[in-house]
C-alpha cells in the first residue's frame, strides 16, 4: 500500500481528530515504503550498539535523540509547509545525499575508533553522540519526510490552521520515528553484551561497517540524481 | 605477548580507519562514471525527434526513491534526460519516441513498486 492509497482510504472517513489519530500510522507506512529505513535503520542499529558498548543507558539516549530530530524536524517544517517545495527539488536532493554520506562516514569512524579511547575520553564523546545522533535524526528527516509531510497535509487541507498542522507533523513524525527507535533500543539492548571485552570488538567493528555501508548507500543516491 | 597482540590489533584497526573512507570514495568514483558512461550513451547526438513527457507518479517519498527512479529511467535506451520532482510528484522525461515508448518507462516504474500514471506530453522538438 503506497502512502497516497492509506491517505485516500482513511484521510475520508471522520474529522481533524481522526485525522491526527491516522497520522503515527501514516509514518510507519511512509517508512515501510520508504527506501532509506533500512540502511539508516541498519546505521542506527550500529550507532547505539557502539555507544552501548561504551556505557551502560547511553544506547537508548542515541536513539531517542534521533528519534527526537525526526519529530522536531517535522513539527518545524509543518510550521513552514508553504515553503517546502524549496527542499523537495534535485538539487536540494543531491547536497542531502552528500551529507548524510559524510555523516554516516563520520559516525562509521568514530565507531571503528572507538576502541581506542580511553574511559575519559569516551565520557566526553558521549553527550556529542547524543548531539549528533539528533542532528543525524533532523537531517535525515530533511530528505525523507518532507515529501509525504506534504501529502499529509494536503488531504488534511480542508482543517488548517498552523497549530493544527504543526500537531498533524509532529503525530506523523512519532509514526515515522517509531521503528528507529524500536531498532535502536533492540540494538541497544544486544550491544551490551559488547560491554564483554570479546564480543566489544566484534560489534564495533560490525557497526562500522553497518555505517559506512549507509554512507556508501547515500554515496549512490547522489550519483542516481546526477 | 600480549603488547604484541594489542599492537597487531591497534594496527589492523588503523588501517580500517584509512581504508574504509577510500572504498567509500572509490566506490562513489565508480558510480558516478558508471552513471556519466550511461549519459554518453543516451541520443544526445541522435538526429531523431526528441520529446518530452511529464510522467505522474505515486508512491515516492524519499530523495531515495527519486534517486531509484532517475537512474532506472536514464538507464534505458532513448532516454536523454529525466528530471523527478518530489514535490509535484512527477518525472519530466526527454526521451526518443523511436527507441523508448513512455508505455514502456511507465512499466518499468511500475516494477520498482511506484505507481507511474498516464503520461503526457510537454513539448517536442
Amino acid at each position: 500500500m503506497t502512502l497516497e492509497e492509506f491517505l485516500r482510504h482513511f484521510g475520508q472517513y471522520g474529522g481533524p481528530v481522526f485525522v491526527l489519530a491516522i497520522l503515527p500510522l501514516a509514518g510507519i507506512v511512509a517508512s515501510s515504503v520508504c527506501p532509506c529505513t533500512i540502511p539508516v535503520g541498519i546505521g542506527i542499529a550500529g550507532m547505539t550498539s557502539t555507544s552501548e558498548a561504551r556505557s551502560r543507558k547511553s544506547g537508548f539516549s542515541i536513539a531517542a535523540a534521533f528519534f527526537t530530530g525526526i519529530v522536531i524536524n517535522l513539527a518545524l517544517l509543518g510550521a513552514v509547509s508553504g515553503r517546502l517545495g524549496a527542499i523537495l527539488g534535485e538539487s536540494f536532493g543531491r547536497s542531502w545525499a552528500v551529507t548524510m554520506a559524510l555523516v554516516s562516514l563520520i559516525a562509521a569512524l568514530v565507531a571503528f575508533r572507538g576502541p581506542r579511547l580511553d574511559i575519559d575520553k569516551l565520557s566526553m564523546m558521549r553527550r556529542p553522540g547524543v548531539l549528533g545522533a539528533f542532528a543525524y535524526g533532523f537531517i535525515f528527516s530533511l530528505g525523507t519526510s518532507a515529501a509525504p509531510l506534504l501529502l499529509v497535509l494536503t488531504v488534511a487541507a480542508a482543517h488548517r490552521t498552523l497549530a493544527y498542522g504543526v500537531l498533524l507533523s509532529v503525530a506523523f513524525g512519532i509514526g515515522r520515528g517509531l521503528p528507529f527507535l524500536l531498532v535502536g533500543v533492540f540494538a541497544g539492548s544486544l550491544g551490551r553484551f559488547a560491554r564483554m571485552q570479546r564480543w566489544r570488538k566484534a560489534i564495533q567493528i560490525l557497526s562500522g561497517t553497518a555505517l559506512l555501508f549507509v554512507s556508501g548507500y547515500y554515496g549512490w543516491v547522489f550519483t542516481s540524481l546526477i | 605477548m600480549l603488547d604484541d597482540k594489542t599492537s597487531r590489533t591497534a594496527r589492523l584497526r588503523a588501517a580500517l580507519l584509512w581504508i574504509s573512507p577510500v572504498i567509500v570514495i572509490v566506490a562513489a568514483i565508480v558510480a558516478y562514471s558508471a552513471s556519466t558512461s550511461k549519459d554518453s550513451k543516451s541520443p544526445n547526438s541522435s538526429a531523431g525527434q526528441m520529446q518530452t513527457i511529464s510522467m505522474p507518479l505515486e508512491g515516492m517519498v524519499c530523495v531515495s526513491c527519486a534517486a531509484r527512479v532517475k537512474r532506472t529511467l536514464k538507464g534505458m535506451d532513448g532516454v536523454q534526460d529525466v528530471e523527478v520532482n518530489l514535490e509535484r510528484r512527477e518525472a519530466l522525461v526527454r526521451f526518443s519516441p523511436d527507441k523508448v515508448t513512455p508505455d514502456r518507462m511507465e512499466s518499468a516504474i511500475n516494477a520498482l513498486g511506484y505507481k507511474a500514471g498516464k503520461s503526457r506530453a510537454v513539448e517536442s522538438q
